[in-house]
């Protein structure tokens, strides 16, 4: 366990060579909150409540999907992704460490230091500019952390799955890239899941990036009962391990490729 | 050398890229996919807002559609056309490139801007024209020939003044070496001209269009389509700032320049 | 024609200050230290010549070449280059000039060779049937002919470097510049560059005007070499006078595969060998087993000492040290050695 601490560390203080750029992502990130700020400010002037959330409400949910994806806004991905085409993982291979394992804990420490650096300052400024709604309650938030650290779960096993495709592509760029599309889409990044139309919000819920914003968040605000709670969480689990399953299958294979095919 | 070259230069600097490209042509089709979706994304986001209201800040879906598939049509191009400037403090400031620029007898400027060409928006490209041609049917605007060349006047207008503002966010990096981080912020502003402006308060109003002129890119090009009256006045301004700010963006960019001829890297 | 007079140049530059709250007051007050970079350097080269740069990091070699080339404008001073001012008249100027760099590269990374050249083809308005001639003779000589189809990025150091000094010769121009152009590269690739230039420079009377770390570059190509230091001209003089006034700084390093060597025992062979003189000879105790031996030319030559050598000892490597750049200027500095006569 010490080792995987240790990753995580390291990845940690990578990062905090970079604060000034951090700033500066902070203004890029302020700019587009204040951009769907006043998108909804106009709708709402118009319907005071929409599919049962009020502007508050709506203001409360962008702030969090911005501040959620900001704890992504890194991938260690491409580390991984950089690792396998250039042929440097056969080196991790000599060591006697699981891979997938070390992932996990170098986003975990990026993560951290995200939320850290960067999360509590957007929070603070969010808080004070927009004044968004506290938790339900104590539960709640108590809740909405577990349900979070699920969604890390998944976006991890996601990262974790893109990464590997490199052992067959050398295209990781765009890959990546066509996940973040997908991933903020159906997440409900932008906009509540339950806002969409019906068929459009069953394909976003039978996929597993619900789990990484839409459920959270969806806890947080307590608009949902407690069954339904319930049975978000078990699904985000659900997704964790399938998704964390899927990645060793195709990491041991693309491995097979790389130790027969010499790379 | 002189202007009248330029233009088969530039044609000759573009041909090398799509070789480039048809080389790599998986990559190709990879790489526009996810600037279609996150366009689409939005438009989802757009799409669903009219299905709970019937319109915002005095815009209908159709007029709303209009002003951002113009928008996109602007700054998917703009980015294209532009996109070696993003490399302009690390490639040819830190990395010290601008120095080979300078010993080559062409215009710098035109140099860096040839030298890379970003094909990966074609994508979003199509998505914006998509969005003019339905929202134009939509709103039932009448399209003759004069109005093609208005069009695509604004267009070459907005794509000017987007390139005009990216150029002096980057030459900011010809004085601060080390922080060329604040690019992206500067053209991140521009995600508030995608939206009818109507909707924001006094202050964004007035950064986006006389600061940052961000909406006299597609902003006020469409509503003169839509025939709003009430921005009859920034319309008139369209091509003055289409002339005045490419002049302030290249006079600081030759003081950028000469700058750096007297302090070097 | 090059004339430069009083030419001198300062940078600013800015002290930092730690952390982020120094980076946010380093945006509104910076101090500045003032470095002279060139200090009043005057010098004339006439058409044809070949001239070395040398000095150690940090002398202003690069300044000046940058000033030379039209990249910096010089705050006090007259350039004169090819009846141009370099940094008024750029346009102009760089149509009749060639540039590399060692360091960093005009060729476009990712497509090949062949295609770069095309575009600069394009930039320096070259015809068809001259740039078709040009790059066959040069592609010729320098054998790259194979590697014209293919990416810059797949090409070794000095397959990219020939290809480099290829695309700064296309347009035939009458002055060129080389930065460093045989840094990292080894000997044999440094010597094809060295063999070229020489030829080329024979053959078109054009300019060439070299920096760099390696003195057998300069040995090599140049009759005139400039020495520069600290923003100064501290030579400026024919290769030969360095060459032979330095001689008396070359040793030999010899590794014996015997035991029971030492400074007498050699002194010894030495002295029984006539066509070895004892006059201006130093030797000294090396690493391990070897030996340092200095001699001057003057009094003796390489080859008797060599031979004396491997007929007395048995004898594992011997190693020919020529002075470096940085030795040499010391001794200028502690006037160790006279240049002016």
């Amino acid at each position: 366990m010490d080792i995987y601490i240790e990753f995580a560390k390291k990845s940690f203080q990578r990062l905090l060579a970079y604060r000034m750029s951090m700033v500066f992502r902070l203004c890029g990130f302020l700019v587009s909150l204040f951009v769907v700020y006043y998108l909804w400010k106009a709708v709402f002037n118009t319907s005071p409540t929409i599919e049962g959330y009020s502007f508050k409400m709506m203001l409360t949910y962008l702030v969090l999907s911005f501040a959620i994806n900001a704890l992504y806004d890194l991938p260690v991905e491409h580390a991984l992704a950089n690792k396998i085409i250039r042929g440097e993982v056969a080196m991790d291979l000599t060591k006697p460490i699981d891979l997938q394992g070390i992932f996990f804990a170098e986003s975990a420490g990026t993560s951290t230091n995200q939320l850290i650096t960067y999360n509590i300052a957007f929070l603070i400024i969010t808080v004070f500019l927009f004044k968004i709604k506290p938790p339900a309650s104590t539960t709640e938030f108590s809740l909405f952390i577990v349900s979070l650290l699920l969604g890390f779960m998944i976006m991890t096993g996601i990262g974790f799955i893109t990464g590997a495709i490199c052992f067959w592509t050398k295209d990781a760029w765009g890959i990546f890239f066509v996940k973040t599309a997908l991933v903020i889409f159906f997440s409900g990044s932008l906009i509540p899941l339950h806002f969409l139309p019906k068929w459009l919000e069953n394909i976003a819920m039978i996929l597993p990036f619900h789990g990484i914003i839409y459920s959270p968040i969806s806890i947080y605000l307590g608009t949902i009962s407690l069954y339904k709670v319930v049975y978000l969480l078990l699904n985000q689990l659900f997704w964790a391990i399938i998704l964390i399953l899927i990645g060793r299958v195709i990491w041991h294979v693309g491995i097979r490729r790389v130790v027969i095919q010499g790379g | 050398m002189t202007v009248f070259h330029y233009p088969g230069l530039y044609l000759c600097f573009i041909s090398q890229h799509l070789k480039k490209i048809f080389e790599y042509r998986l990559s190709f089709f990879i790489g526009i996919i996810p600037f279609i979706l996150l366009q689409l994304s939005a438009i989802v986001v757009i799409w669903v807002i009219f299905k709970k209201v019937p319109h915002i800040a005095g815009f209908s879906f159709d007029e709303v559609l209009f002003v951002y598939g113009l928008g996109i049509v602007c700054y998917a191009f703009g980015r294209m056309v532009f996109s070696n400037l993003n490399n302009f403090g690390y490639r040819y400031i830190i990395k010290g490139e601008l120095d080979a620029i300078l010993t080559k007898p062409i215009n710098p400027l035109f140099h860096i801007l040839a030298t890379d060409f970003s094909e990966k928006e074609i994508g979003e490209l199509f998505v914006g024209i998509i969005l003019i041609i339905k929202s134009i049917i939509g709103l039932k605007i009448h399209f003759g020939i004069l109005e093609l060349l208005a069009l695509l006047y604004f267009l070459l207008n907005g794509i000017i003044i987007y390139g005009s503002i990216n150029l002096i966010a980057v030459i900011i990096c010809f004085w601060t070496k080390d922080i060329q981080g604040l690019t992206s912020p500067i053209m991140r502003i521009q995600e508030f001209s995608q939206y009818p402006v109507t909707i924001y308060g006094k202050a964004i109003r007035f950064v986006i269009t006389w600061i940052i002129p961000f909406a006299f890119i597609s902003f006020f090009p469409a509503v003169f389509f839509i025939r709003k009256e009430e921005f009859i006045g920034y319309i008139i301004c369209i091509p003055l700032i289409g002339i005045i700010f490419p002049l302030i963006a290249y006079l600081l960019w030759l003081k950028g320049l000469s700058r750096y001829e007297s302090s070097g890297t | 024609m090059i004339i430069l007079k009083d030419i001198s140049k300062n940078f600013k530059i800015p002290l930092k200050k730690e952390g982020l709250i120094g980076a946010i007051q380093g945006l509104f007050t910076r101090k500045y230290t003032l470095k002279e970079a060139v200090k009043s350097i005057s010098f004339c080269i006439q058409q044809g010549e070949m001239v070395g740069l040398i000095g150690p990091n940090g002398a202003g070699k690069s300044t000046l070449i940058k000033i030379l080339s039209g990249i910096l404008v010089p705050d006090s001073g007259e350039v004169e280059i090819l009846g141009f001012i370099p940094y008024r008249d750029r346009k102009r100027y760089t149509q009749n000039i060639g540039v590399v760099f060692g360091q960093r590269s005009q060729l476009w990374w990712d497509l090949p060779v062949y295609e770069s050249y095309t575009l600069l083809k394009k930039i320096y308005h070259i015809d068809t049937a001259t740039f078709n001639n040009r790059l066959e003779e040069f592609s010729e000589l320098l054998e790259i002919k194979k590697l014209l189809r293919q990416p810059v990025r797949t090409l070794s150091l000095g397959e990219k470097m020939r290809c480099e000094l290829i695309a700064s010769l296309l347009h035939n121009p009458q002055v060129l510049f080389l930065d460093e152009p045989t840094i990292a590269l080894d000997i044999i690739a440094k010597l094809k560059i060295r063999n070229f230039i020489t030829e080329w420079n024979k053959k078109n009377n054009c300019t060439v005007i070299l920096t760099t770390h390696d003195l057998s570059d300069i040995q090599d190509i140049c009759k005139r070499i400039i020495i520069i230091n600290e923003g100064n001209i501290v030579f400026d003089g024919e290769m030969d006078t360095i060459i032979k006034r330095f001689s008396n700084f070359r040793r030999l390093v010899v590794s014996f595969s015997q035991d029971n060597i030492s400074p007498e025992r050699i002194f010894q062979s030495f002295s029984r060998d006539e066509k070895v003189s004892l006059r201006e000879l130093e030797i000294a105790k090396g690493n391990n087993n070897s030996y340092l031996i200095r001699f001057s030319d003057t009094n003796n030559s390489i080859i008797s000492l060599i031979d004396n050598i491997l007929n007395n000892f048995s004898v594992y490597d011997i190693k020919i040290q020529e002075p470096s750049i940085e030795m040499i200027i010391k001794l200028i500095y502690e006037k160790k050695v006279n240049l002016s006569s």
